[in-house]
């Protein structure tokens, strides 16, 4: 609760200036700037949401119901590309179609053929939902898979049995029955592009984020800066709202007895058919870019500077594991609040937790500076060698996510455990601990590992919020790619997805395991 | 993957080679938006002759001075460096910057480089870039060429949201007023290739590919292409021909002392030392940037490109006109 409220009073700085006079400044925002902005922005994030949900559904779908060669280690791999940060996806597809870029400096250098440069074009938002696609299915996937692994069973013996097809099955009960699992993913990622900086910084999109960033620094305006950032929370309250109606009506299935479920051998033309599929999927998003990064990585290892680069590793993985287990800590104590208050206040405050993902990280950033310059008037804190500050802003920022996991791991296993284990005269604290928790580990592990990802990768407010001499991997890269030394930039970025890659990698074999 | 292990083991390697360093007293507190490599060494290079410690935060120009005005009577900061003289305005305005000592500094230094609390360090010119050997003979020789229709669909150009782009209309308000600014940056928009998209270096190689004819960019970044890891970037640099408008547009990377600086003497000799006639020329040989003393020639790259005259900036008022810049560009849709 008091993390709530902390939360809220930082954020109420922003919702206040919806009820003040605007500035003048404000004015030419709206006149200009916001409709572009809006338009923009609810293309980007309705399409790559989409077609991230289409992607991810389709791949838990496919593993979870049919059998084919490969299909352990795919179903295993499509979890990887999550380790990718967008922005850095965003700079190797745009090198990669570019003139200096492998595609067409292959043709050039191998076959003397100039290719027309042309056929490499694309709009700023055509590579911006590509970028988002590619990198956030897993999301939709994750949830997908697992909820479908656990209720699909039941419907899908009957379809069968009535002799339903393919995609009959897929449509009319496999789709419906998952709605609320790919609309869970589905705001995750929504969330994740609306809050992104970096890829519609680089490509050119007029985005709120942008926008936010604009009107703060280059038109000086903080207060619009604010506006649109309550506005922009409006919207992400209002998805929240909804995705939380959403999810209602199906909370009755899951009482219903878990039956295991019986995979569908594929053959022939479908089996290679499925595994080209997952081939190309898995190139685009993970081979290809890891492939690039390499190539990157070996001819810029001689120009980057090595000095303190260990110390930077070490920072990354403190800081990371560090912020990880507190939001892990604090998000389970807030859903196992909102799972014995049924208020809507206490629907309310959870979804607040979710706000700090929603928006922009330099703007998250400058209220927590603001917040800790009001604080320090009363209790003396020293901000600038210690890492206060940026644990603070990380754990405002990344709480939602590891509570959306958290929250939806306790409400699969209900409070009925938890009632056993009291009739058999355990008090609540006890049964929790002794009943719940372990019930809960592979979501625990789960929130720890997407919120580390997530942590390892996060630019603005480490920038900002860092102490002295605090480097870590993710400002190494911005530091590169900041100054268009994106080939220099591929070695720490590779560094930043293996640790992301073996860390998913471990926690998904192992909740798997305990899934099972 | 076994690539991979090694970085690590490299990287581990490194972290068990950092000792305890010698422990000093003195000390400046850095926070610099010029975030490069060459800073570093030569932040390290202070440390070693003078043994005081550099202490440094680095970040995006306008946040860290975001963050100076709100920390002021509370900020540990010393020195404060940035790129972009367009910053001077606001840092001035908000009283954060503490007087210098320019005596050593005026000697050889072009009046308009320093003020009274602030000193430039480098300089760089944003320049009209094409491919020389696609076109032999370019026929562009301002700015305001730039607009004529018959270059329409031949610019190409990054986003308004660039603050290069920010500081060359704001110059550009400073020299000709807004009407003037406008209908340029208007006819910058019709002309476009493409939406504005990527950075300044991708702005070069698609000149080079051909889908434009000509492309603004800093000079910098054809520096720093020209010693790029990779060889394709290294060989679209080569191939660039580097026009200087009249009137060329030069922005400065400058360094002040921050007001209440509690470590004021190591600040300023620690600008002292970036100025200096050996820094300067590791600025210019391995940055690609221009020195700012007199007595320090530019790189042999940067000299080939021949000499230009500089467009006559007042850095301490370029602040005042980039809200007018950010809102032309909005009204012509130069996104």
């Amino acid at each position: 609760m008091i993390w709530i409220l902390l939360i809220l009073f930082v954020f109420t700085e922003a919702f206040l200036r919806l009820f003040a006079t605007p500035s003048e400044m404000w004015d030419h925002i709206v006149r200009y700037v916001l409709s572009d902005v809006i338009i923009n922005t609810i293309l980007l994030v309705s399409i790559s949401s989409f077609l991230a949900s289409f992607i991810g559904f389709l791949a838990a779908y496919i593993v979870t119901v049919y059998d084919f060669r490969g299909r352990k280690i795919f179903s295993l791999l499509l979890y990887l590309p999550l380790a990718i940060p967008p922005y850095i996806a965003s700079y190797i597809y745009s090198h990669m179609l570019g003139y200096t870029g492998i595609i067409q400096t292959f043709f050039r250098n191998q076959w003397k053929i100039t290719v027309d440069p042309n056929w490499f074009t694309y709009s700023a938002m055509q590579m911006g939902i590509f970028v988002f696609t590619i990198t956030l299915f897993p999301y939709v996937y994750i949830t997908a898979k697992g909820y479908m692994q656990k209720y699909l069973g039941n419907y899908l013996e009957t379809a069968r049995t009535l002799q339903r097809g393919h995609l009959n099955i897929l449509l009319t009960i496999a789709l419906p029955l998952a709605t609320p699992a790919i609309f869970a993913g589905f705001t995750l990622i929504a969330l994740e592009v609306l809050s992104d900086f970096g890829v519609v910084m680089y490509l050119g999109i007029p985005a709120f984020s942008t926008a936010i960033y604009r009107s703060w620094i280059s038109l000086g305006d903080f207060d619009s800066a604010l506006r649109l950032s309550s506005i922009l929370m409006i919207f992400v309250v209002v998805l929240l709202l909804y995705q939380h109606m959403m999810r209602k009506p199906n909370s009755i299935s899951m009482h219903t007895r878990i039956r295991p479920l019986k995979r569908i051998r594929l053959t022939g033309f479908q089996e290679t058919f499925i595994i080209t599929l997952f081939v190309i999927v898995l190139m685009v998003s993970l081979l290809i870019p890891v492939s690039q990064l390499l190539l990157w990585a070996n001819v810029s290892f001689v120009n980057i500077r090595w000095n303190q680069f260990g110390e930077m590793l070490f920072n990354t993985l403190t800081l990371s594991t560090g912020v990880s287990i507190v939001i892990v800590l604090i998000a389970l104590m807030i859903a196992n609040y909102t799972r014995l208050s049924k208020s809507w206040l206490a629907v309310l405050s959870s979804k607040i937790t979710l706000l700090g993902y929603s928006i922009p990280g330099s703007v998250v950033a400058m209220l927590v500076i603001f917040f800790f310059i009001t604080l320090k008037q009363v209790i003396p804190i020293n901000t600038h060698t210690t890492l206060t500050m940026l644990i603070f802003g990380l754990i405002l920022r990344y709480l939602g996510l590891g509570y959306q996991n958290i929250e939806s791991g306790m409400r699969k296993i209900g409070l009925k455990f938890n009632e056993a284990s009291r009739l058999l005269g355990k008090n609540y604290g006890q049964s929790l601990i002794s009943v719940d928790l372990p019930l809960l580990m592979p979501s625990l592990f789960a929130a720890f590992a997407l919120v580390f990802i997530d942590v390892i990768k996060e630019l603005p407010l480490t920038l900002n919020l860092r102490p002295f001499n605090y480097h870590t991997l993710a400002t190494q890269v911005y530091q590169y790619a900041s100054d268009e030394r994106v080939v220099e930039s591929a070695i720490p970025s590779l560094i930043i997805i293996a640790i992301s890659a073996l860390l998913l990698w471990q926690v998904i074999r192992w909740v798997i395991k305990e899934d099972n | 993957m076994k690539r991979l292990f090694i970085f690590v083991a490299v990287a581990l390697t490194v972290l068990a080679g950092c000792g305890p360093k010698p422990q000093t007293n003195r000390q400046v507190n850095v926070y610099s938006a010029r975030n490069y490599d060459v800073d570093k060494n030569m932040f390290a290079a202070f440390e070693a002759e003078t043994g005081i410690k550099v202490n440094l935060i680095e970040g995006k120009g306008d946040e860290l001075l975001e963050r100076i005005n709100r920390e002021k009577a509370d900020s540990v900061a010393d020195v404060f460096m940035t790129v972009g003289g367009e910053h001077i305005y606001f840092a001035q305005q908000n009283d954060l910057l503490q007087d210098l000592n320019t005596a050593a500094i005026s000697k050889f230094m072009d009046e308009n480089l320093y003020g009274k609390n602030w000193v430039a360090i480098t300089q760089r010119a944003r320049v009209i870039v094409y491919d020389k050997i696609r076109i032999t003979n370019p026929t562009i020789q301002t700015y305001e060429d730039l607009i004529d229709s018959q270059y329409s669909g031949k610019l190409l150009v990054r986003s308004a949201t660039s603050s290069y782009n920010i500081a060359l209309l704001a110059a550009m308000i400073q020299r000709e007023g807004i009407e003037k600014a406008t209908a340029w940056a208007a006819g910058v928009v019709s002309n476009f290739a493409r939406t504005p998209t990527g950075n300044d270096r991708d702005q070069s190689k698609a000149a080079v590919a051909g889908l434009g004819d000509y492309a603004i960019m800093n000079t910098y970044y054809i520096g720093t292409m020209s010693v790029s890891s990779d060889a394709e970037e290294v060989a679209v640099a080569a191939k660039l021909g580097v026009i200087y408008p009249k009137n060329t547009h030069v922005n400065i990377s400058w360094a002040a002392i921050v007001k209440g600086s509690k470590n004021s003497a190591e600040a300023q000799l620690l600008i002292e030392y970036l100025v200096a006639k050996q820094q300067q020329t590791i600025y210019t040989r391995q940055n690609g940037e221009f020195p700012v003393r007199d007595d320090v020639a530019p790189s042999d790259l940067i000299q080939s490109w021949g000499s230009f005259e500089a467009e006559d900036i007042d850095y301490e008022q370029l602040g005042a006109y980039v809200i007018e810049a950010v809102k032309i560009f909005d009204q012509v849709k130069w996104q």
